[in-house]
């Protein structure tokens, strides 16, 4: 709460100081997500009824708004409420920066999302941010990641650019509300006891990203970060009859690329986690030195159809999947359909998801979409999901 | 004697130099009708007769080879800006909220391509060659000298009065035409009398039109951080 009131005192600082036209965009939604297959009650299979607002406001600070200044204001504030019974409501901001953009030097001080990543889904090389899994890895990615308070500094020269980050404050990944509908270990039942906090400056997580985009068009970036290991270990305590989540230091090593090739487009990303901890089926705590590959291509016309297909790999699970987008837009664009599967090569993992996106007018979108959920307990990653199919209502205005 | 024998010379070489036009000079003058600078900023308003909304874009140019185009309007592509770095394109996707390496061949709305507003610059791009020429104006042929371009080969008539481009065809590399556009609503703009409509035809459905305005320019200089992937939001 301290925090957000010293933001607020910050952003009523700036933004009396600033003398330009401020830009507030944003939308209102509500989202609304059942099961399609009743598991206990109507009532408590109900996953999400919320509406929300998201405002994103940027304001230029110094100068007038015909001249460029290199100083601004930006944030995003997210905030809803939940008609779901036991639920409540939420308010925070997605970003806040103080923004300053030289000539081959930007800075961005505050709370933000850094991506890193080339592919699509999973992302694996947003390790910046510490992720949210109360609804699992269903969640748009996006909302999924926490927003963390760092000094993001970044220099270009020409084709090349470097940038650094720093987190004196780090947090780790939110995990779903014990025996809720997609908590993976509700079928323990048994309390969940998780490491305590991480230290502002002694905990703090750093590192940054070198890139280089080539005269062919290869666009080459290796990263290193310093961060507590994103993928929660929760391991059974037996002594104590608990679950732990364990959360600890970890350096992460990564390449990304990306090419063109007439309408083709290449891309990859690669991630080595040496000592990663992690949890086994059977609940064990262990090490592994953790290499996760996502290698993918997308082919898409001018006329708004495209088609991508991309090769996950992760050696912590052992196991490999492919998945496959296609989108495309009708009608003046208005109508964008979209279908997403991801499916376990050696495993019987599989996850569909169809779309229907529709703008009745440029400002009024509604989004129905449902998804169909496959998998074996124990293995891979949705086999505790089977039978929890969805469909979702997306409706948004947009300001 | 000497001074008639000087005379011919002079004539022969003034007549030689007349059938040799210098074609490349004609395109970087008919390029210089239409960007002011080398860096400058543009109100771009996109009427199309397949999209039931008008687009508003704001682009901004540095050097040759680096273009950002803003989406302002319509409201649901709000935010899908796009930036160009010579034959490399991204393009920022809002609801990721990160940007998004893509082809060229992604287009802006109805029949405006990205390289219709973003790639000005002929001279840099295509090897030109007279093909013709009236008393109004001359036909250059253009070839692309490199790979990724919106269009491989463009078919264009120059003003000879002032180097004002009046019309250019799109063509594929087998040459057949795409898409036709004219230049037109010449006015003064941004230190110069410049076209502000440029109407673009498909040439396989003579309906689908678009309508290109320039609604401002003005020079003006950007950080070289504007034109990045990372600062693309």
């Amino acid at each position: 709460m301290k925090k957000i009131i010293l933001l607020f005192a910050l952003f009523t600082f700036v933004t009396y100081q600033a003398n330009s036209e401020p830009v507030l965009t944003g939308e209102a939604m509500f989202d609304y997500a059942h099961l399609s297959k009743t598991q206990i009650s109507d009532e408590d299979d109900l996953i999400r009824s919320r509406p929300s607002v998201m405002a994103n406001f940027s304001r230029s600070l110094g100068q007038g708004k015909e001249r460029l200044s290199p100083f601004s204001i930006e944030g995003s504030f997210y905030g809803y409420a939940n008609f779901k019974e036991g639920e409540t409501g939420k308010s925070e901001f997605r970003k806040l920066i103080l923004n300053y953009k030289g000539d081959h030097n930007v800075f961005n001080l505050g709370m933000q999302s850094i991506s890193w990543s080339e592919t699509f889904g999973v992302n694996i090389m947003d390790v910046v941010n510490p992720r949210d899994y109360s609804f699992y890895v269903f969640d748009d990615l996006n909302m999924s990641k926490i927003p963390v308070s760092i000094i993001n500094y970044q220099y270009f020269y020409n084709d090349f650019s470097f940038q650094l980050i720093y987190n004196p404050e780090a947090k780790f990944d939110r995990l779903p509300g014990h025996g809720s509908l997609f908590d993976p270990y509700a079928k323990y039942n048994l309390p969940l006891e998780q490491t305590p906090s991480p230290k502002a400056f002694s905990d703090s997580e750093f590192g940054g990203r070198v890139r280089y985009l080539f005269s062919g068009g290869l666009d080459l970036g290796f990263i290193y970060y310093s961060h507590f290991n994103r993928n929660p270990a929760i391991y059974l305590d037996p002594a104590l009859n608990k679950l732990h989540s364990h959360f600890e230091k970890v350096n992460s090593f990564g390449e990304t690329f990306s090419l063109v090739v007439g309408e083709l487009v290449l891309r990859g990303d690669y991630l080595y986690t040496p000592d990663t901890p992690y949890a086994t089926n059977d609940l064990s705590f262990r090490y592994s030195d953790r290499h996760q590959a996502i290698l993918g291509g997308d082919y898409s016309t001018a006329n708004g159809f495209s088609f991508g297909v991309q090769l996950h790999m992760d050696t912590l699970f052992d196991h490999q999947w492919i998945s496959a987008q296609l989108k495309n837009s009708f009608m003046g664009e208005t109508f964008r359909p979209s279908l997403m599967i991801f499916s376990g090569l050696d495993n019987q993992d599989l996850w569909a998801r169809a779309e229907f996106s529709y703008f009745y007018t440029s400002s009024f979108q509604i989004a129905p979409q449902y998804n169909y959920l496959a998998g074996k307990s124990g293995e891979g990653i949705f086999g505790e999901f089977t039978d929890k199919d969805y469909y979702q209502l997306m409706v948004k205005y947009l300001f | 004697m000497r001074r008639l024998v000087y005379l011919i010379v002079c004539l022969q070489v003034f007549f030689a130099n007349a059938k040799e036009i210098d074609v490349n000079f004609i395109l970087e003058k008919s390029d210089a009708i239409r960007n002011p600078s080398d860096s400058f900023f543009m109100e771009v308003r996109v009427e199309s007769k397949e999209e039931s909304e008008e687009s508003l874009f704001e682009v901004y140019t540095k050097g040759r080879d680096k273009t950002l185009i803003k989406t302002i309007m319509p409201t649901m592509n709000r935010g899908r800006n796009l930036l160009m770095l010579e034959e490399n394109m991204w393009v920022y996707v809002p609801n990721l909220k990160r940007a998004v390496r893509v082809s060229l061949s992604q287009k802006l709305t109805g029949q405006a391509a990205n390289g219709d507003i973003s790639r000005m610059r002929w001279a840099s791009d295509y090897e030109p060659k007279l093909i013709g020429q009236d008393k109004q104006s001359w036909n250059l042929f253009l070839t692309a000298k490199k790979k990724g371009l919106t269009y491989d080969k463009i078919r264009i008539w120059v003003k000879k009065k002032n180097f004002h481009p009046i019309k250019a065809e799109y063509l594929t590399v087998n040459e057949k035409i795409l898409k036709t556009a004219w230049f037109d609503g010449y006015r003064e703009i941004a230190g110069g009398v410049r076209p502000t409509k440029i109407q673009i035809e498909s040439a396989l459905n003579k309906k689908d039109t678009s309508l290109i305005e320039i609604k401002k320019m003005e020079v003006k200089s950007f950080p070289e951080s504007n034109f990045q992937k990372d600062n693309l939001q």
